[in-house]
């Protein structure tokens, strides 16, 4: 048997993984061969230093880290046993994601609506409204004056905007409308500049609905027109 | 082929009983079912039987404390997440022991890809002993503890240096002592395979050692007259 027989079965014979019969010739060859015994007592000195390496130090750290990732991973395993966990796990997942999304929005949201609430608070005094008495119509842009209330004054008078002029009759008096309704001033435009007692009182006492500009009561003219008795035109 | 099946066989009749190793034993089986139910003690046992081997094989098939550390938490993490896979049909060992010798491989294969230039931040093993590792132990003399320990650098420096295939047989082998069969079974080889690189690592392991110990060309002083 040659050496090179002898030494392929070394390091099996070793872990006594050889048959019978090559153990038994491999260690006849090593009795007598001092080459061969030499490389069979180094493997097994070699053997028994591996064997007697101490246990590396583990990391203080690393028991910590798995000790957490257990308990971790207990969680993740429970919440998956039946079906009631795991609905239970994903609705409390997806509360926090929600959480997540609404927490770098829910800031900026907040302070942004007391800002607007706080600055409505500011301007709030500040603001003031048509008020429409009822009407649900659209509000015009502009409206003249209009008679409301003349009075017991005989012939009622004709009204009409100043921008129209009525040339057949005799007399036309332009009334000047305070935004509260009343005839503020008055000029004869035709006509006989003298006013009649019944003109004068129909003037004193006539009430109208004030000209408005976007809804708001403002100063306006009207004139009234009138003929052998006096009419009101506006 | 003719040749290697009588030795095939006869290697199994060796141990008859291996084959009755290779599987689940009904405390593994016991506590693979406890961990699916998510038992708190379960887990406390797997760690605790565990952790200290896997990490000691972790370290020797990596280059360093940091890597084998990581390499740890990915093993652990796959046994827990893949306990529900296991079939009990090799032993819950060298499941966990596949799956480590699988990481380190992976480790090490993006370890030179990416990190061989960067420079470790976190503290060693050694600042994070408790204080019953910093105990002096006061049964050997400290000549003998000095070699030991400089023994077992020794061997350590030389394991690290030979072929990984073959460390990881050797270290497999004669650290964690493992039969041949359930070495095979970790590294998915056959069992000639396995014969093969042990031998072969223990070579090189050999010659590693002895070029340790080969003697230094000492310093050579040639006498010369002042000047």
């Amino acid at each position: 048997m040659s050496c090179q027989y002898a030494q392929e079965r070394l390091s099996p014979l070793l872990d006594e993984r050889v048959t019978q019969d090559e153990r038994e010739v491999v260690l006849a060859h090593i009795e007598f061969c001092r080459n061969c015994k030499t490389q069979y007592d180094y493997l097994r000195d070699q053997r028994l230093g591996l064997q007697k390496l101490p246990a590396p130090a583990m990391p203080a750290s690393l028991r910590e880290k798995l000790q957490v990732m257990a308990s971790h991973e207990r969680a993740r395993t429970l919440s998956r046993l039946t079906m009631q966990a795991r609905l239970e796990d994903f609705s409390a997942n997806l509360r926090l994601a929600f959480d997540n999304i609404m927490r770098p929005f829910g800031l900026p949201a907040a302070s942004g609506l007391i800002s607007a609430m706080a600055l409505f608070a500011l301007l709030a005094p500040s603001l003031s409204f048509a008020r429409h008495g009822g009407d649900d119509g659209p509000t015009p842009v502009a409206t003249y004056p209009q008679l409301e209330e003349v009075g017991d004054v005989g012939d009622y008078p004709q009204v009409e905007d100043p921008d129209s002029f009525g040339s057949s009759y005799e007399k036309v008096i332009e009334l000047k409308i305070s935004p509260t309704g009343s005839v503020w001033d008055w000029n004869v435009v035709k006509g006989d500049k003298e006013l009649t007692p019944d003109l004068k009182q129909m003037i004193l006492i006539a009430r109208f609905k004030p000209a408005t500009v976007f809804g708001q009561p403002t100063w306006g003219v009207v004139r009234i027109l009138y003929k052998h008795a006096y009419i009101i035109k506006g | 082929m003719k040749a290697r099946l009588p030795v095939a066989a006869s290697i199994l009749e060796l141990s008859p009983d291996r084959s009755a190793e290779n599987t689940a034993d009904s405390d593994d089986l016991r506590l693979v079912e406890s961990l699916r139910f998510g038992e708190e003690s379960a887990y406390e046992d797997l760690i605790a039987r565990f952790q200290q081997p896997v990490y000691a094989l972790a370290l020797r098939l990596l280059d360093g404390p940091s890597e084998a550390s990581d390499v740890v938490q990915e093993v652990f993490l796959k046994v827990f997440r893949n306990i529900g896979n296991f079939r009990g049909q090799s032993t819950l060992k060298t499941w966990i022991y596949r799956i480590t010798v699988n990481e380190a491989h992976n480790a090490r294969r993006w370890f030179f890809r990416h990190r061989r230039r960067e420079v470790e931040l976190d503290s060693g093993p050694d600042d994070t002993r408790n204080w019953k590792e910093n105990i002096p132990d006061g049964s050997r003399s400290p000549f003998d503890q000095a070699f030991g320990c400089e023994q077992h650098l020794m061997v350590e420096a030389a394991l690290a240096k030979i072929n990984p295939i073959f460390r990881e047989a050797v270290v497999l082998r004669d650290i964690s002592d493992l039969s041949y069969e359930e070495i095979a079974e970790i590294l998915g080889v056959s069992l000639g395979t396995v014969k093969s690189r042990i031998l072969r690592g223990r070579e090189a392991l050999r010659d590693e050692l002895a070029g340790s110990l080969k003697r230094k060309p000492s310093l050579r002083l040639v006498p010369k007259t002042a000047e």
